[in-house]
């Protein structure tokens, strides 16, 4: 080969490398490595936040205890509906606000939990949360109320709701099958666990539930329960339900975090945390790289809900927390800050926040809320004030 | 992600069998392009989490675009024989030794990628190591008949490598 043809072959193959490595890299920015936009935020940001959906919790409340449930901004509609479990979990949400020291957040959980305590009937040897009537009954509503009251406990350490407390967990064991699975409705009619449904979350509510009054009080009992569900959920209910994806599980996470209070893990508990944050992680830098473009919605898919969104800062919060609590969890803890942090600082950004609000025919009703289609509902609240709240600690650099 | 699995993965991405069929036999030329290569992965390395911060994208993402990149360098690299060798009298280190030949999408992506889930030490290993077999081998024997069997082994390894790092990354927290 002489040497003028050789030089053509290198140059042709160095014109051509070099639009291999252009192309490789754009193709990789445009669908595969999008920006990240994870908005950095501080602590004040976070609680200013936070507030902002207390204030609309209280605002939005009725005098009977419950909050207005679903809402169309665009049309200024209130859009009806209720549900027990939304209505424990924002009461839950709210007494963890108050733990954080936001004002007024107590009350409104107070009168939260009067419209929840008149929903309490004699179920499975204790008490369940029940419309009146009606024939099965799920759970989720009754295990977040248990939780709720359990966080007013630790934040009060008023005694006057232990016996409710103690009643709930009695219901919730009496719906734990002999495996640690969790029946997710109870048979008003025969008094008993409707067998062979499962819920993706009331299993998770259960576990973090009973976790929780072993905390409150050791020595009942209400542990073996908990770690019964535990290494169901560690172990095989992902199978045993038919659950694929495996379940995105905050409650989960919630209850592990809560166990970390009492004992350490055990190493499947340790293993599933691991699970969970292969869960929680990716759908957070997925959902961080989505914005209002017409190419990411085309490429991303639209902005999550605020409740999605939230339940994801929930979960890696939790793991924060086991990371921190358990030597065997340690290599997550920096990950799982970071994560945690990129939920808050995503939805700070898409809080609607004052002047946003100014926009909107009912400026009480949107302020503080986030919307997805020009709805909100009230869980879009419930969970990102508990992600907000929870990550309060990474950003004062707790350790 | 441990020292050795870094090296390795470095190893692989350089693929040194395939490269050797690639170049030509001008030892000095080569040696000096490896120079070259292993200056510019090092920067990129030192660079790495600078890069990733100032371009908004985490590590486990990254770690997902390296590995799609390794996937699919293997698998052509499989069905597509080398090209013809490039004498090194024509270019010499920087071309076509350093580019096109060395420095290649996956070697830069992998060696940033290793710095920065390994650490800047594994990364400069294994780029060495890769490097100093490329430069080894044209030394030795660049036309051996067992070159083309062993490419064939190094992008089976960088297939099964690229997909470890896909699944690592698109699973972690």
């Amino acid at each position: 080969m002489n040497g003028h043809v050789t030089a053509n072959l290198v140059n042709r193959r160095v014109r051509m490398a070099a639009i291999g490595w252009v192309a490789v890299l754009v193709v990789l920015r445009l669908f595969v490595v999008q920006p990240e936009r994870c908005e950095d935020v501080t602590a004040a940001e976070v609680r200013a936040a936070a507030t902002a959906t207390v204030d609309w919790l209280i605002v939005n409340q009725d005098p009977d205890g419950r909050w207005l449930y679903r809402y169309d901004a665009t049309a200024n509609r209130d859009l009806g509906g209720y549900n027990n479990s939304r209505h424990s979990g924002v009461t839950f949400s709210l007494y963890s606000a108050a733990r954080a020291g936001i004002p007024d957040a107590l009350e409104s959980a107070d009168r939260g939990t009067g419209w929840l305590l008149e929903r309490l009937v004699a179920a499975g040897g204790g008490l369940a949360m029940a419309d009146s009537g009606a024939a099965t009954v799920p759970i989720g509503g009754s295990a977040l109320a248990a939780i709720a009251l359990g966080e007013r406990r630790l934040l009060t350490g008023d005694d006057g709701f232990d016996d409710v407390l103690r009643s709930l967990g009695r219901f919730l064991q009496s719906q734990i099958e002999p495996n640690g699975a969790v029946a997710e409705r109870w048979d008003a009619v025969a008094d008993a666990p409707v067998a062979g449904v499962y819920s993706p979350f009331f299993t998770g509510e259960a576990y973090f539930a009973l976790s929780r009054l072993e905390r409150l009080f050791p020595g009942e009992g209400w542990g073996a329960s908990a770690d019964a569900i535990g290494r169901y959920l560690s172990t095989e209910r992902d199978e045993v339900e038919n659950w694929f994806p495996a379940v995105s599980d905050h409650w989960a996470a919630y209850g592990l975090a809560e166990t970390t209070e009492w004992r350490p893990l055990t190493d499947v508990e340790l293993a599933y945390v691991e699970t969970l944050g292969g869960i929680f992680g990716p759908q957070i830098r997925y959902a961080s790289q989505r914005t209002e473009s017409w190419f990411t919605h085309r490429t991303r898919g639209r902005q999550t809900l605020g409740a999605g969104l939230g339940t994801l800062g929930e979960g890696t919060t939790s793991l924060w927390q086991v990371a921190r609590a358990d030597p065997g969890a340690e290599g997550l803890l920096e990950a799982a800050a970071e994560r945690s942090r990129c939920v808050a600082g995503l939805l700070v950004e898409r809080q609607i926040d004052g002047t946003e609000a100014g926009s909107f025919d009912n400026q009480s009703r949107v302020r503080g809320a986030w919307f997805q289609f020009g709805v909100t509902q009230m869980d879009d609240q419930q969970h990102p004030l508990s992600a907000l709240l929870r990550a309060l600690p990474i950003l004062e650099g707790a350790t | 992600m441990s020292v050795l699995p870094a090296i390795v993965l470095l190893i692989a991405a350089v693929n040194p069998p395939r490269r050797v069929t690639e170049l030509g036999s001008d030892r000095r030329a080569v040696a000096s392009g490896a120079a070259l290569t292993f200056a510019v992965l090092a920067v990129l390395g030192g660079l790495g989490d600078w890069l990733l911060d100032i371009f908004d994208i985490t590590a486990p993402t990254f770690r997902v675009a390296v590995g799609l990149v390794l996937v699919v360098r293997g698998v052509v690299d499989l069905f597509r024989p080398p090209g013809p060798a490039l004498g090194a009298g024509s270019g010499g280190a920087v071309a076509p030794v350093f580019f096109p030949v060395l420095f290649r999408p996956e070697v830069g992506l992998v060696a940033i990628s290793v710095a920065v889930d390994a650490g800047f030490g594994p990364m400069a290993m294994g780029a060495a190591a890769g490097l100093a077999l490329v430069v080894g081998a044209v030394a030795r024997a660049r036309r051996a008949r067992y070159q083309r069997a062993l490419g064939i082994v190094f992008s089976t390894a960088l297939i099964v490598l690229g997909v470890d790092r896909l699944i690592d990354g698109v699973f972690a927290l």
